[in-house]
């Protein structure tokens, strides 16, 4: 319960482009390197790896939230591992069902 | 993926479970402090288990102090662990070194030198030299320098025609060639005779320079003089004029051997029962394993020489060696005429092919049977064509 109302406290920024993107947008730099926009790859159903996230809320075998600066990623599945763990970036194995974000 | 394993099996690391009910948190604090973790499981509600490097599991108490989780380690894991294991047995490690170290020094030197190819000159001759040159047991390979050993060795003896120096592992192998010594030529302003070289009757004779003293048909004696250098003039008063006579003298030569026939013949044929002598030695001293004395009375023996060798090269100075005693025991074999004959001709042929030079042909041979005091023998003759002729100085016997 506590969490649920602590996630509600989360500072969420709003999906518009900031001075820093616009200017990498003009450079034609890759957006990503300058935003703190979450990046998700996906790698068939096993692997989901996912960079620029703040830290992980909640990790089971079923469930795993992670929070980032545009809400909540919720990925639900099966034996579901962290296979490593960053400052910057993390992968989750396991049998993937759902990739939810959570406003 | 191999990769990234084999750099943390390197580095070392921890599989750790914490239980908690913030283990999130935990993970959180771990990884903003730069701490890597992996494989990251749950095992229950409360509890997960996860791997972290050496270095971080240092961090990662107060980490867990924060989230209020209790760490424990289920195994450590990689290089340093065992690295640590071993540092507190230091006999063992000093050992290891102390082997690496010993069987380095041990194939760096020189145990065994081995000479072939020498018949006329002496092995401890050139032992000698070669000791003289710092060579000999014991010496380090590196003083060794192969191509400075082979020509010194060509110098200092004449007759060698070829001088090869190979370090094959810690044996010196030294094979030399030894040329044919060239026949005393003598030189063409030298006046000089031509002679027999054996008894013989000529078939041809062809004088190049000089006198024919002998003509086809003769029978002439070793020694005796075929061509003359000396030409005697017509008138007595001019003298005479030497020359150096040269030709080639073609005669007919005869080789004679003789063999008793044998009666029987004594084979030895080993029993199977076998007796072994054991020693060890290093370098050149041996001694005797105490195990009771040679119960044969005939007997062959054959050496085994056990020492250890590394990879088939490296020969090391000590060993032990097994003198293997076969028992013999004699048969008599009965011949019968014609074995015996023929084994006695055999015999007297290859007495006979010694005596025959190279260059002489062989024309016509005989066997002869003698009976003398109930005694058969056997005499072969043979009959050959060869070159009787040789230079040899005039006034000289």
């Amino acid at each position: 319960m506590k969490r649920r109302k602590k996630d509600k406290t989360v500072k969420r920024k709003k999906e518009s482009a900031t001075v820093k993107e616009k200017v990498a947008r003009m450079l034609e730099i890759p957006e990503e390197i300058v935003s703190d926009r979450p990046k998700i790859t996906t790698v068939g159903r096993k692997e989901v790896f996912i960079e620029n996230y703040r830290g992980i809320i909640e990790f089971t075998n079923e469930i795993v939230r992670i929070n980032s600066n545009y809400g909540i990623i919720t990925i639900t599945g099966k034996n579901m591992k962290i296979r490593e763990i960053t400052n910057e970036d993390i992968i989750i194995t396991g049998d993937i069902d759902n990739i939810d974000y959570v406003v | 993926m191999f990769l990234i394993r084999l750099w943390h099996y390197f580095k070392g690391y921890v599989i750790i479970i914490v239980s908690g009910f913030s283990v999130e948190k935990f993970i959180n604090i771990c990884t903003r402090r730069q701490i890597l973790l992996w494989d990251i499981e749950r095992l229950s509600p409360t509890e997960v288990t996860m791997k972290m490097s050496i270095r971080g599991f240092k961090n990662a108490r107060s980490a867990a102090r924060k989230s209020r989780c209790r760490v424990r380690i289920k195994e450590k894991k990689g290089l340093p662990y065992i690295i640590w294991k071993y540092k507190r047995r230091k006999g063992f490690v000093i050992g290891l070194v102390a082997f690496a170290v010993l069987i380095y020094l041990m194939t760096s030197i020189i145990w065994s030198i081995e000479i072939t190819g020498n018949y006329n000159i002496n092995t401890d001759v050139l032992m000698e030299q070669l000791n003289g040159m710092g060579i000999f047991r014991g010496a380090t390979k590196r003083s060794i320098d192969p191509k400075y050993v082979a020509d010194t060795l060509m110098l200092k003896n004449r007759e060698l025609a070829w001088t090869g120096v190979e370090i094959k592992g810690t044996k010196l192998l030294i094979t030399v060639r030894e040329g044919i010594e060239p026949p005393v030529v003598i030189p063409v302003e030298q006046p000089c005779n031509v002679v027999a070289k054996r008894d013989g009757i000529i078939i041809s004779i062809m004088a190049k320079n000089g006198l024919t003293l002998v003509k086809e048909g003769d029978t002439v004696k070793k020694g005796q003089v075929l061509i003359s250098g000396v030409l005697e003039s017509i008138h007595p008063e001019f003298g005479s004029k030497q020359v150096h006579a040269m030709g080639e003298v073609l005669a007919r030569t005869w080789y004679e051997a003789e063999k008793e026939v044998p009666v029987k013949k004594i084979n030895r044929i080993k029993t199977g029962l076998e007796w072994n002598k054991y020693s060890v030695y290093f370098l050149d001293f041996r001694i005797r394993l105490p195990l009771g004395n040679n119960p044969f009375e005939l007997y062959e023996t054959g050496i085994v020489d056990k020492a250890p060798v590394i990879g088939n090269r490296f020969k090391l100075p000590f060993g032990l060696i097994i003198e293997k005693h076969y028992e013999l025991k004699e048969e008599e074999q009965v011949l019968d005429q014609e074995q015996a004959r023929e084994l006695a001709h055999k015999m007297a042929m290859d007495k006979i092919l010694e005596m025959v030079p190279k260059e002489a042909e062989i024309v016509d041979q005989q066997m002869q049977v003698i009976t003398a005091e109930g005694r058969e023998y056997i005499q072969v003759t043979v009959e050959c064509t060869e070159n009787i002729a040789i230079q040899k100085e005039i006034g000289g016997n």
